[in-house]
């Protein structure tokens, strides 16, 4: 077995162990990058010097007979809309190509406690709008189970990051399923925590009530591991909160099991309904009780999605506009240069186009008179989907689902109409509006793709979650 | 959604738009909307609209300076403005 494949805990034994050395194990992960790296185009940065530089450090640690925490060495890669001090953060836009960030957001301040080695910032649809990462202004990610396919979005580079063994973990943010549904299309797990269950401060916002930081990795203990160091709560995020302690692990065996009807529909891909079926019948053989159940308002899910998201998106982005950050258009002499010039002509040259759709629908729902018509509407149906969960997790310990109805598709398949990008998000997004947890694991190929389970726990059901999910991995092995 | 709504919205969104733009805002903007007329079936009457997954209400904090180094914070955030001076970030005349 390569280095590269190995677990956090397997890899923490052999540092601790002065079995390999943090460098040499940097060195690795660098190397396989500067070889992969030019087709799959996962990273926008590399951080390679520095990464040498906190490995380096690790080792001294070591050297010195310290006990050094389960993530020191492990070399890790972040969304780029996530802020790392001193080092240049794009979120994937134009606008934001000469931003350099001064101060860490939380979870990389977490990580960085730890010792984590950064190898550096990964691609992503520009400020997370896209479902493909085909809208990143820098550059297109190709999926390392098939190069010719989208790997998922947006947090596509991290995913391909994982998959292609260029990284043992990495960091997603998800606001309609931007973490599972690139972990489905690359074969790799990845975990949208409870809202509020991670600091969003130095994340940037996209729709600041449904966005939330989350793991990519391997293996659920992976993604249980690194989400366990990031979570907490961060006085500089007033949404963030106190993890509870969780009611008794609940195990595969006497688990009540919700399969909600409205997730297996018409026109998702036959190889995927049989996948997921089949790891839902392994969970009944490993003891679980099928329960099927109704989500009665998950169809209006897009609807509310795309209104509530670009309202909240309309109003978050509106702080780009070529004064405190980023690209603008202050130099030029040409007297179209006053003030709002400058705010509109850094805004119109900086944004690109699917980012400047949201905008523009955004400002429309809460624009004078369709205020009622269209967000306060949508916030209401919002009540109506996260209450569909809350009847569904006094009958079920969890629900199991696809977590997308396809498989990845190949480049430009989607980029033609908006709303069939859309509809992708079909099975992510309602865990977005109610704000639950939930996991996408890979449970089998479809024509030879991957396919992810989604498990979706109640609030601060993350530990139920993994550990279930663990017992599933094993089931399917 | 006809290219004067367009135009009137991109004004409030800061955004100048090609003709090009405009027109293919009016269709794809016209598209979307239809599709969330779907919510008009829903029976919303006396339902509380959800502004945030977490009911957080009033969250405070003492009222004390929280970060030793506000000064460097601070110097950080300006330094990041594309145009700037002695500091302060610099704008445009405004009057």
């Amino acid at each position: 077995m390569e280095l590269r494949d190995l677990s956090i805990q397997e890899l923490h034994e052999k540092l601790a162990g002065k079995k390999i050395s943090a460098v040499e194990l940097a060195q690795e992960f660098i190397a396989h990058i500067k070889k992969t790296d030019g087709e799959i185009c996962a990273y926008l940065d590399y951080h390679f010097d520095v990464a040498l530089t906190e490995a380096k450090e690790v080792d001294d640690r070591i050297a010195q007979g310290d006990r050094i925490a389960l993530l020191a060495g492990i070399p890790c890669a972040i969304k780029d809309n996530m802020l790392m001090k001193d080092t240049r953060t794009t979120a994937g836009s134009k606008i934001l190509a000469p931003y350099v960030a001064s101060y860490d957001a939380y979870a990389v301040e977490r990580l960085r406690q730890e010792r984590a080695v950064f190898l550096g910032k990964t691609n992503m649809d520009e400020f997370a709008m896209g479902s493909s990462t085909e809208n990143s202004a820098f550059q297109k990610t190709k999926n390392p189970v098939d190069t010719m396919r989208v790997p998922g979005g947006s947090s596509g580079g991290s995913a391909a990051a994982v998959a292609s063994r260029q990284a043992v973990f990495a960091l997603g943010s998800d606001t309609g399923g931007s973490i599972r549904q690139p972990a489905s299309f690359c074969g790799i797990v990845g975990l949208k925590p409870t809202y509020g269950a991670v600091s969003r401060s130095g994340l940037m916002a996209m729709a600041s009530s449904l966005d939330q930081i989350g793991p990519f990795a391997k293996s659920v203990q992976d993604v249980e591991t690194v989400f366990e160091v990031i979570k907490g709560k961060d006085p500089k995020d007033m949404t963030s909160v106190h993890f509870p302690q969780e009611a008794p692990l609940k195990k595969l065996k006497g688990l009540n099991v919700g399969v909600p009807k409205e997730y297996f529909i018409e026109g998702m891909e036959k190889g995927v309904t049989e996948a997921v079926k089949k790891s839902i019948a392994a969970m009944e053989r490993a003891g679980a009780h099928i329960i099927p159940i109704s989500l009665p308002h998950t169809k209006y899910a897009i609807a509310v999605y795309y209104i509530i998201m670009p309202a909240e998106v309309s109003s978050n982005l509106a702080r780009y506009d070529g004064i405190r950050f980023g690209y603008s258009t202050h130099h030029l002499t040409d007297g179209d240069t006053d003030l709002a010039a400058v705010y509109d002509r850094s805004r119109s040259e900086g944004l690109g186009k699917e980012v400047k759709r949201r905008v523009m629908l955004g400002t429309y729902v809460l624009s004078a008179g369709y205020y009622d018509a269209y967000y306060k509407k949508a916030q209401q149906v919002r009540t109506k989907i996260t209450e569909d969960f809350t009847r569904a997790f006094t009958q079920v310990d969890l629900i199991a689902t696809p977590t997308s109805p396809t498989v990845a598709f190949t480049f430009g398949a989607k980029t033609k109409d908006p709303l069939s990008m859309y509809l992708a998000d079909v099975f992510t997004v309602p865990v977005n509006l109610a704000g639950v947890p939930a996991l996408s694991m890979p449970c089998g190929l479809s024509e030879g793709l991957p396919v992810g389970l989604q498990l979706i726990g109640p609030w601060f059901g993350e530990r139920t979650l993994c550990s279930v999910g663990k017992e599933i991995e094993e089931a399917l092995k | 959604m006809d290219i004067k709504t367009v135009q009137h919205i991109a004004k409030l969104s800061h955004l100048r738009l090609s003709e090009d733009e405009m027109e293919h805002f009016a269709k794809e903007l016209s598209s979307i909307l239809s599709y969330a007329s779907e919510l008009d079936k829903v029976n919303v009457k006396d339902v509380q609209p959800t502004g945030h997954a977490v009911a957080a209400h009033n969250v405070f904090r003492a009222d004390e300076t929280a970060r030793q180094a506000d000064a460097e914070h601070s110097a950080g955030l300006v330094s990041a403005a594309p145009d700037k001076e002695d500091g302060y970030v610099k704008v445009k005349a405004i009057l």
